[in-house]
């Protein structure tokens, strides 16, 4: 019999399919196999996968002409890695990666490796590893901890790396361009390829992806980006009964119920894990007949649970699912034929990213609904259209030199084989992270591995990396199991399994919300009413209970924030309704609002900085709407409480949202005055910058996750408590030990520099004060809270700035309760 | 409804910290800003969980912690110590964080405070992390107590327990006790405390590298507050 040659047995695949290949997956392939490395972007479902998984298999065919040959019996050693973000998605793609498999009879074996795999399975492919292998970061890393498989990752042809634009710009992304350096000094032929959704900055996705020593530039292959698109937006019937403020938008519940009612099947994306419990039980009590065609689907539910859910959706059995971003990556769900936005999506690329989760196959029309939670949202998705239109897609911002990703990173080579000083620096400057890794750095992060800083005087007994012979290398073998168990970047509460008193797992909480309730207390779970039984070995055991709910379990997890182009956009669209030029049916719908806000204030055009000043009897509050998204006002806050308690003795508490800021004060704040006086200077910025950084929580709160990341504090592993509990501290207590003991330590000089890049966003931020000094000042006095004002009078989540004494805060508290209950008395 | 009186607080002017005269249950004591509590009567000051040697326990494991906080620990006892000329220490418990604190360094600390202060009686009740203490203090003057003994008239324990008829107050340690104080305009956070209930009085903990555990004391309960330098009654 003739051997069909390697794009034959390709192109009867596709035909077997009745396709034929697309011009993008073709020019992968090619790309691949002539020793290339890329970047492939394109709209979800249309075929990505095979544009880069083809090329190792026309490689390999390519070698292995003769089929008969071939014996799956003794498949060929691992030649391919494929690193998916999310361990929910390996079973997925492990399924979209055999179909091809398996049509051209090919005798490779394909597993994953993740944390949900069987210890069984791992340790067997400890011995021998898969032809091809899909696994998480995480995994990965944990691979490179085996000094035993190096010869096996040696061979390694390609690495596949599953939504890059995810892992980009985070922890988890550099420690991923860490393990790719290690894996490419392991093979220097190695190839390496992405699959991105659309971004800003393709080019430097490309670049993070295939390190800075690369010889040949990244191959940026663009797919089809052109989707068909529909974009509706829910306009609330009583558009004056609806709410200025608030996330949870349930008086859209019958609308909504309504546009599911017309398809087959639709995804409700929320943006928080407790929403995704709240609808749900919304809309089962606006359709009691869903019962058991509709369902949730979070992180935090058991793999057996959302099994169940993504099944039912690829078997189309389900009608809606209310799902958090979780449901965001990967997984085809060909059934679904409509997704509803429920509150602001945050960013362009995020919505159109959603909205490809309908009518996932090629050529397909995906249609996204949005469903405001409140009124001022409508703005927002105003402006995101306009964005979209625009082809304005937000870029990924890149992480600079994290330390402690670097930290792992070199316990981890030194726990795999071990490693020289030089070898490994060269290895990791080869990162676009750390191409500018000081010599100094690169020493203090041997110090802090070795002798837990730089000054050994204050490191006395500190046992991790060991050095002989100019070698590291870990011998001790509790240290390894430490870091094992802890490899990651990933910063949660402790978790806590929720079962149920039969023993089936149904998920996992915070310990810290279960801690707060009593036994019998009711909580939403899994959309189901549960009450807590008992609380032992550190699981929550529950049992399904009727009534209502006393509590929804909350999930630790940062608020998002409105991209820097879409709060561009959003100023516009403000603009634009100054001038009562309202476009489109959302900025329409909101007419009324528009002219309440006018009647009481003014709507700001884009050259004009709005301040509201309200005096009420609890307080003096000062509203800005500068309109630069969350990340920049909360940098903004803190430099304007800390001017303005410099100039007198106060207690300033600050919130913001993507609009604007509130600072609120128990004094009279003299704002006009110190508007005069400089208050939006540039001048001096950086110190009062860091002045107030160290007057705030910002600081302690950066520092958690790089506690974390550098070994300090342990994961919250369910079940691994009790071995480990007389090393666990709070991240606080390591952020005052070093401030107190070791001021130098470089983990705090990393922490005040993130909190710097990214929270207080450095460059954004001078920009906006600029912009404020340069623009017209339009001081209000508005007689009541106005709609623009009204959600961030609202929000709960403050943080405070003070220049008065702990005890003088506590009395003056102390005070106004006394008051308070006076009133209820009287 | 719980009383609140107006901030009584009299500064120790030799040290800017300042402390607070109060009666409990008949017995005249001083609550210090330090986190101890001075009972004249008996000229005793009583303090709990140092848990010395925590921060080398954690680089033992690999866990890189400066060192530091054990001396800090220390000297803010002997600041006590200075300010109110106690003859008798008492620490209610918990006095290193495990086996693997007790290293050469943190042994020397020790060495060093106990030869400072030769007149001084110490005296220990153990508490849960004390196990395997007895075998590590060889040659520190460490007087063992059995928890529920009886000085003057309060008895001494590590964990809260109900106190016996005979006994007027049980000082104790253990939880770390802090107030977590929040009204609608303001917050500041969790603040350590000394906290008052059924005849138990329990003492904040002193270590410097230890949490804090927050308490919601119930009506009858009294609490004070440690506000950076000042005690303030809640």
């Amino acid at each position: 019999m003739k051997n069909p040659t390697p794009l034959q047995t390709v192109r009867d695949y596709f035909a077997s399919k009745g396709k034929n290949p697309f011009r993008f997956q073709t020019e992968a392939w090619k790309a691949y196999s002539e020793g290339h490395s890329g970047l492939v972007h394109s709209a979800t479902g249309t075929g990505k996968t095979l544009a880069v998984w083809l090329g190792p298999i026309l490689a390999w065919l390519k070698r292995n002409k003769t089929r008969s040959e071939w014996n799956p019996k003794n498949p060929p050693a691992l030649r391919v890695l494929w690193i998916t973000p999310l361990r929910a998605l390996a079973a997925d793609t492990e399924n979209a990666l055999r179909a091809p498999i398996e049509a051209m009879g090919l005798p490779w074996l394909l597993e994953s490796r993740t944390g949900d795999s069987h210890a069984s399975i791992k340790a067997k492919q400890l011995k021998r590893l898969p032809t091809a292998l899909i696994t998480t970061p995480e995994s990965l890393c944990l691979l490179l901890t085996h000094a035993a498989l190096q010869p096996q990752l040696s061979a390694i042809e390609g690495v596949i790396i599953d939504e890059w634009h995810e892992l980009l710009g985070s922890k988890r992304g550099i420690q991923v361009e860490l393990a790719l350096s290690r894996l490419r000094k392991l093979n220097p032929h190695l190839r390496t390829w992405g699959l991105s959704a659309t971004l800003g900055n393709l080019t430097q996705a490309g670049e993070a992806l295939i390190g800075c020593k690369s010889t040949q530039p990244c191959k940026i292959i663009q797919g089809t980006t052109k989707k068909q698109l529909r974009l509706d937006s829910l306009i609330p019937d009583k558009m004056e009964r609806f709410p200025w403020s608030g996330h949870i938008g349930s008086r859209m519940v019958p609308q909504a119920a309504k546009e599911i009612e017309g398809v087959k099947s639709a995804l409700v994306f929320v943006n928080t894990r407790s929403q995704t419990e709240i609808w749900y039980q919304h809309l089962l009590q606006c359709r009691p007949d869903w019962a058991g065609q509709i369902a949730v689907h979070h992180g935090s539910l058991a793999t057996s649970v959302r099994d169940w859910v993504e099944n039912g959706l690829r078997d189309g059995k389900l009608r809606a699912v209310v799902c958090t971003s979780s449901l965001d990556l990967g997984v085809d769900f060909s059934a679904v034929d409509l997704v509803l936005q429920v509150g602001s999506p945050k960013g362009s690329a995020r919505l159109l990213q959603r909205a490809g989760r309908s009518g996932h196959q090629p050529g397909a029309e995906s249609r996204l609904i949005f469903v405001p939670t409140n009124a001022l949202e409508l703005i927002e998705l105003a402006a995101a259209k306009d964005a979209i239109q625009h082809g304005k897609m937000e870029a990924r911002l890149l992480l600079n030199k994290p330390l402690d990703v670097l930290v792992q990173h070199a316990v981890t080579i030194a726990i795999g084989g071990g490693f020289t000083s030089e070898d490994l620096l060269e290895e990791v400057r080869s990162t676009q992270a750390f191409q500018s890794l000081t010599d100094d750095e690169w020493q203090w992060v041997l110090d802090f591995i070795v002798r837990g800083g730089s000054s050994l005087k204050a490191y006395p007994e500190f046992h991790r990396v060991q050095v002989e012979n100019d070698r590291y290398h870990v011998s001790m073998r509790r240290v390894i199991t430490l870091h094992r168990l802890n490899i990651g970047t990933i910063v949660s509460d402790t978790a806590m399994k929720v079962k149920y008193m039969s023993g089936n797992t149904i998920g996992t909480v915070e310990e810290s919300f279960i801690s707060k309730l009593k036994q019998g207390d009711k909580f939403l779970f899994a959309g189901k009413l549960v009450e807590l039984a008992i609380v032992r070995d550190n699981v929550a055991y529950v049992k399904r209970s009727k009534g209502t709910p006393d509590a929804v379990p909350r999930w630790m997890g940062g608020r998002m924030r409105l991209s820097s182009e879409l709060s561009a956009a959003l100023r516009e669209k403000i603009h634009e309704a100054s001038d009562g030029d309202l476009k489109g049916p959302e900025m329409k719908s909101l007419k009324s609002l528009f002219e309440l806000q006018q009647r009481w204030s003014i709507l700001p055009r884009t050259n004009e900085l709005l301040i509201e000043v309200i005096h009420e009897r609890s307080g003096y509050q000062v509203f800005l709407f500068p309109f630069e998204g969350r990340l920049v006002h909360e940098g903004m806050a803190s430099v304007l409480a800390y001017r303005l308690t410099r100039q007198q003795r106060t207690t300033i508490s600050m919130a913001c949202n993507d609009h604007g800021i509130v600072l609120q004060s128990p004094h009279p704040l003299p704002i006009e005055k110190a508007i005069a006086e400089g208050l939006f200077s540039t001048e001096r910025l950086e110190d009062d910058v860091r002045q107030s950084m160290n007057a705030t929580e910002m600081a302690k709160r950066q520092f958690r996750q790089i506690a974390r990341v550098s070994g300090l504090i342990q994961a919250g592993l369910p079940g691994q408590r009790k071995s480990t509990s007389h090393i666990q501290a709070s991240s606080n207590l390591f952020f005052d030990a070093f401030s107190e003991h070791d001021p130098g330590n470089l983990l705090l000089e990393q922490c005040r520099r993130e909190v710097l890049e990214q929270q207080l966003e450095w460059t954004r931020l001078s920009c906006a004060l600029e912009r404020m000094q340069e623009g017209k000042i339009r001081m209000m006095y508005p007689p009541k809270v106005t709609p623009l004002a009204f959600s961030l009078m609202v929000d709960k989540l403050r943080e405070r700035m003070s220049s008065e004494t702990l005890a003088e805060r506590v009395a003056r508290m102390q005070k106004a309760l006394e008051t308070a209950a006076g009133d209820e008395v009287a | 409804m719980p009383q609140h009186s107006p901030i009584a607080s009299a500064t120790n002017g030799q040290s800017g910290l300042s402390s607070l005269a109060i009666s409990i249950e008949g017995l005249d004591v001083q609550l210090l800003a330090r986190r101890g509590v001075y009972w004249p009567e008996q000229k005793t000051l009583f303090i709990a969980d140092t848990h010395f040697g925590k921060e080398a326990s954690f680089r033992s494991q690999g866990i890189a912690v400066p060192r530091g906080s054990t001396d800090g620990t220390l000297a803010t006892i002997a600041r006590m110590i200075s300010e109110c000329h106690p003859s008798r220490l008492v620490l209610l418990g918990d006095m290193i964080h495990a086996r693997s604190s007790i290293t050469q360094g943190i042994r020397e600390s020790l060495d060093a405070f106990f030869f400072a202060h030769p007149q001084l009686r110490f005296s220990l009740v153990l508490g849960n992390h004390d196990r395997g203490l007895p075998a590590l203090i060889k040659g520190w003057p460490i007087e063992i107590l059995d928890s529920g003994a009886q000085i003057g008239s309060v008895s001494v324990s590590h964990l809260p327990q109900e106190p016996s008829l005979s006994t007027k107050l049980l000082v104790c340690g253990h939880l770390h006790p802090a107030y977590r104080f929040t009204s609608k305009m303001d917050s500041v956070g969790k603040l350590p405390c000394f906290w008052l209930s059924n005849r138990q009085f329990v003492l904040p903990a002193i270590g410097e590298f230890t949490g804090t555990q927050v308490i919601h004391p119930c009506k009858s309960d009294q609490t004070w507050v440690i506000a950076d330098d000042e005690i303030l009654r809640v």
